[in-house]
């Protein structure tokens, strides 16, 4: 590192989280006790003894902040966080043999814990009960955020913790006070699995799925919905039950966790005209309605689907599956790559780069900047037609009304336009590799989007040098490029002048 | 940026109906129009 040697206080801090995951470990644990895996309870009882062993290290070599986390101390800690996350998670996948190397294990554990929810897992089917939980547990913990998680008990004795937080793309402060809210966040996310698994586990009940096993598929296909992860314990995802009841079931878990934890906030405090009032939902709105209709057109005049059922549970699904990021699809990836109309392909593609709210666990541009960046538009066109001596003001609503200030609106600009290289980036890349245009686009707009839509590209066969590209973009685009940008300029000049 | 109320257990039950409301309603929305296309396309 250019002589110089990682900042003490980027390597506790990441020591910290990394034994945070460790303590996660103890979860797909109980589940490989309660089912008598015996096997992945070996594999799960190594990696968790890596995981601290590597956690207490980068503490012991790292030292606690006493003045408080700069900038890019706490940029660089959360993208350090995730790059060590991600290689020490991914030991227990590549223990149980359903991956075909470390990449694809690597891939699909950066795929969760970036609520992308693209799969090269192997024989997902017959995978043991205990590394599913692993995978969804990942998904829905990559949601709140990894750091997120740490610091609900940890910023009490860590000045500068915010600076962390927000290192990890969250920017929402609750309460005044990162810990509690931190704490507001795990509550929201405990209260909606509670019912989330209860509703799905029912639905599944429903359809003739055993009480165990709806349980199972109850709490994983909420996880999966509600981290807009798109993570289901079987192969061919939510298509698997092949029941109205059950895709429908998914959807509300879908659209409320793309919300902004800070909406939840307001509408569980009372405010509850909060939520037709907020940019962010109206923006969504608008995107769906929109993209809806450039969907259904072109899948309906091209007979592909015919009935109103039939484009409800096809179409809408897919299209609302895109915009809150999920990645749930009720269609085969193949068939839209090669069946679907370019429009509706590409349509699903916009929604996913789209997104859906900042500060939730989607993906994308976020309403937010959209919202933003479309009034300032506004704001722009009222000023050419207004005397040149008017004060022309632009607002959103998030919250409160709040002014549209040009720092705001360069910086969501400056997001969009780096979501924008990087889908390009990706798109050129699929292209480079041979694949179609509409496939190349589609699956570089889902890992842009951390959505897991498929269009057919990403599978174990796939180059490994798309696979490493995937994963970075899926990193950098979770993390909204900044701490990315941070770390690797960290890397790059080391902390320490000479 | 403080609620006016706070997190009573009656707020949060009616802010969760609130949001299942406004999804459901959402989702009846676009299937409607899917019904709708898929009559005008007939």
């Amino acid at each position: 590192m250019n002589g110089n040697r990682m900042k003490p206080e980027v390597l506790y801090y990441t020591g910290v989280v990394v034994v945070w995951l460790g303590g996660l470990m103890l979860v797909p644990m109980a589940t490989a006790l309660a089912f008598a895996e015996w096997a992945p309870l070996v594999d799960f009882g190594i990696s968790l003894g890596l995981t601290l062993c590597c956690g207490f290290g980068l503490m012991l070599c790292g030292a606690r902040s006493r003045r408080g986390l700069t900038w890019t101390e706490g940029f660089a800690s959360a993208a350090l966080s995730w790059i060590a996350c991600m290689f020490l998670a991914a030991v227990p996948y590549i223990l149980s043999g359903h991956w075909r190397s470390f990449l694809d294990a690597l891939f699909d554990v950066m795929s969760g814990f970036t609520t992308t929810g693209l799969v090269l897992v192997q024989d997902l089917d017959h995978i043991p009960n205990s590394i599913n939980m692993w995978r969804h547990l990942l998904t829905y913990v990559g949601g709140q955020g990894m750091v997120v998680l740490a610091l609900t008990v940890l910023s009490k004795g860590l000045p500068g913790a915010f600076k962390f937080y927000v290192g990890e793309a969250k920017d929402e402060r609750l309460l005044p006070s990162v810990g509690r809210t931190t704490q507001a966040i795990w509550f929201i996310s405990v209260v909606y699995l509670v019912i989330g698994t209860l509703v799905l586990s029912a639905a599944g009940m429903a359809i003739g799925i055993s009480p165990v096993r709806a349980l199972l598929h109850g709490l994983w296909t909420f996880m999966g919905a509600w981290s807009t992860g798109g993570f289901a314990p079987q192969s061919q995802n939510v298509n698997y039950y092949h029941s109205a009841l059950f895709e429908f079931a998914t959807i509300p878990f879908m659209v409320v966790g793309s919300f902004n934890f800070a909406l939840h906030y307001y509408v569980w405090s009372g405010r509850r005209k909060e939520i037709l009032r907020n940019v962010e939902i109206r923006a969504m709105t608008v995107s769906l309605l929109i993209l809806s209709l450039t969907s259904l057109l072109p899948a309906a005049t091209s007979r592909l689907y015919s009935t109103g059922m039939a484009l409800s549970r096809r179409v809408i699904y897919q299209v609302i599956s895109a915009q809150t990021t999920t990645g749930f699809g009720t269609v085969y990836a193949q068939q839209i790559g090669s069946v679907w109309p370019v429009l509706a392909v590409f349509s699903l593609s916009l929604a996913m780069l789209l997104g859906g709210s900042a500060s939730s666990t989607a993906g994308g541009f976020k309403g937010m900047r959209t919202g933003l960046v479309w009034a300032a538009v506004k704001r722009e066109v009222r000023k050419f037609m207004s005397p040149e001596s008017a004060v022309v003001l632009g607002k959103i609503h998030s919250g409160d009304d709040v002014i549209v200030e040009d720092r705001n609106v360069m910086i969501a600009a400056l997001i969009i336009l780096l979501y924008v290289a990087t889908f390009a980036i990706g798109t050129l890349a699929g292209l480079a590799f041979g694949y179609p245009m509409p496939i190349a686009v589609f699956e570089s707009a889902s890992v842009t989007g951390n959505t897991g839509l498929s269009a057919g590209l990403t599978s174990a066969t796939m180059p490994a040098t798309l696979k490493v590209l995937y994963i970075l973009i899926m990193w950098a685009a979770r993390l909204e490029f900044f701490s990315v940008l941070v770390f690797m300029g960290v890397v790059w000049r080391g902390l320490w002048p000479r | 940026m403080k609620p006016r109320n706070g997190h009573s257990f009656w707020n949060v039950v009616a802010g969760i109906m609130t949001e299942t409301g406004f999804t459901l309603g959402l989702t009846f929305s676009l299937c409607l129009l899917a019904y709708l296309v898929a009559a005008m396309t007939r």
